[in-house]
């Protein structure tokens, strides 16, 4: 899950505009962002989307990046203002439509795994449900932590909040997902 | 060490975020606790299925998407920021949030009409939430600044002491408040200095916060009235959003007490304000 950081130069090229340096930048951490914006929105479409919006944001603000060693996390944290802007728009719409349909961004039943997958759908998709039960804070440090290991130092760089609160949220966070896949833990004893 | 502490920490350890002092303790210790060492087997087997679950779902940038962002990136080109505005920290942030709105010139200098706005509205909220007691005393007090809208530095407006949390913060408000707190016979000795636009625009910003604040205690005491028949689906959406407005409050407060003279900052502060407003309005009048 973890990736390598980006060629020395590479950063400073792009800073300057060439587009080229700032694509490498796309194939670096194009998948961690998307994958990173569609655990929480679980959806394909809306994800691609708002990742596309990550990266337009990211050129456009890329000469105020003052540690380029900090891209990534630089990255993700323009990810969650964008994940954070469309949760409070889909907010303000329900509000509008009315208040029975769920507050998640919409969650896809869509269980695209590829062959030969190792976890079988029923579990990935209790994973997907587990994760959009967690509350935002709790579900941003969780993927943050599990799935793209950033240390809590990043992790309460891009969010602002304190170490402590993270390891509680993630503590807690990691409590909920225990309780729903709980069984299939159980069921790999066997 | 015991075992308490060692799963206490053992998350962490697993993470690689301990010293390398604590680590070795812990290690020591799941050499020696067979329960703690099967409660580490069992986090490194969620760990292994989390991990196996993102290498399945991550979702890899299709071509398309490149192509996207690249003609997003010729049709608004990055020289439409200029390099003063790139400045890191909360200003990128607002950059990149639904407030990006506010950077634009003309909106600062709408700000005083907006004072004013909020001004009128609030003492006329207060007017009629109080009028049930001395009328007569309230009408002259809150009359104040609806009468005497002028920007510039006028002592019949009423100051209120703002609450702690902005007077900490911004600088400009303390300033207001000693002036207009002056004793009146003071006032005709001194010559009013002219204010810079700059230091009106302060002073509307302090004045428009303690409104803010003002209507939001009204408003917070009439939610906290009607909250146990509210519908509990309704009141988390609400507190959800409120904490959201509540950390750009506390992003712009952050700002404006690093940088007091900088009146997007301020300007931030009240859309954050006005946003809050109406966030309560919304839950206040259900």
């Amino acid at each position: 899950m973890s990736f390598a950081e980006i060629a020395p130069g590479v950063v400073t090229r792009a800073k300057a505009g060439d587009e080229e340096a700032f694509h490498l930048i796309f194939n670096r951490y194009g998948r961690p962002v998307l994958s990173f914006i569609h655990n929480h929105v679980q959806n394909r479409e809306l994800a691609e989307e708002l990742a596309q919006e990550t990266f337009v944001r990211a050129y456009r603000n890329l000469p105020a990046l003052r540690e380029e060693l900090r891209l990534s996390t630089w990255l993700f944290g323009i990810a969650r203002n964008v994940v954070r802007e469309a949760s409070r728009q889909t907010r303000r719409d329900e509000r509008k439509v009315g208040l029975d349909e769920p507050v998640s961004l919409g969650l896809e039943a869509q269980g695209i795994l590829p062959e030969g997958a190792m976890l079988d759908r029923e579990l990935t998709e209790t994973i997907q449900k587990a994760l959009l039960s967690l509350d935002e804070d709790k579900r941003m440090v969780f993927s943050l932590k599990i799935f793209h290991e950033k240390s809590y130092e990043e992790i309460s760089a891009l969010t602002g909040h304190s170490i402590g609160k993270l390891k509680t949220d993630l503590h807690r966070a990691r409590l909920e997902m225990r309780k729903r896949i709980a069984p299939y833990l159980a069921a790999q004893e066997f | 060490m015991n075992c308490e502490r060692c799963q206490t920490e053992l998350e962490d350890f697993l993470y690689g975020e301990l010293p390398d002092a604590q680590a070795a303790e812990i290690r020591a210790h799941l050499a020696s606790c067979a329960e703690c060492a099967a409660l580490r087997q069992e986090l490194e087997r969620e760990q292994e299925l989390f991990s196996q679950f993102y290498e399945q779902t991550a979702l890899e940038p299709s071509g398309e998407m490149w192509e996207a962002i690249r003609a997003r990136l010729h049709e608004e080109p990055r020289s439409a920021l200029s390099p003063s505005q790139s400045a890191p920290g909360w200003r990128t942030w607002l950059r990149e949030s639904s407030f990006a709105w506010l950077l634009q010139p003309a909106l600062l200098r709408q700000a005083a009409f907006a004072v004013l706005l909020i001004t009128l509205s609030v003492a006329a909220t207060s007017y009629f939430l109080k009028r049930g007691g001395d009328t007569n005393q309230n009408l002259a007090q809150n009359t104040g600044p609806a009468a005497s809208p002028s920007v510039t530095q006028t002592p019949a407006v009423t100051v209120t002491p703002a609450p702690p949390s902005f007077k900490q913060s911004a600088t400009p408000e303390t300033t207001v408040a000693q002036t207009t707190t002056q004793p009146k016979t003071a006032l005709p000795v001194a010559v009013p200095r002219q204010l810079s636009e700059q230091e009106l625009m302060s002073q509307q910003i302090a004045r428009a916060a303690r409104e803010y604040e003002k209507a939001i205690k009204l408003l917070g005491q009439a939610i906290a009235k009607r909250r146990d028949g509210m519908d509990q689906n309704v009141f988390k959406q609400y507190e959800s959003s409120l904490a959201l407005i509540n950390d750009s409050l506390a992003t712009s407060r952050r700002a404006l007490r690093e940088r007091p003279d900088d009146l997007a900052a301020g300007q931030f502060l009240l859309a954050a304000y006005a946003k809050k407003v109406e966030l309560m309005q919304e839950i206040a009048l259900q």
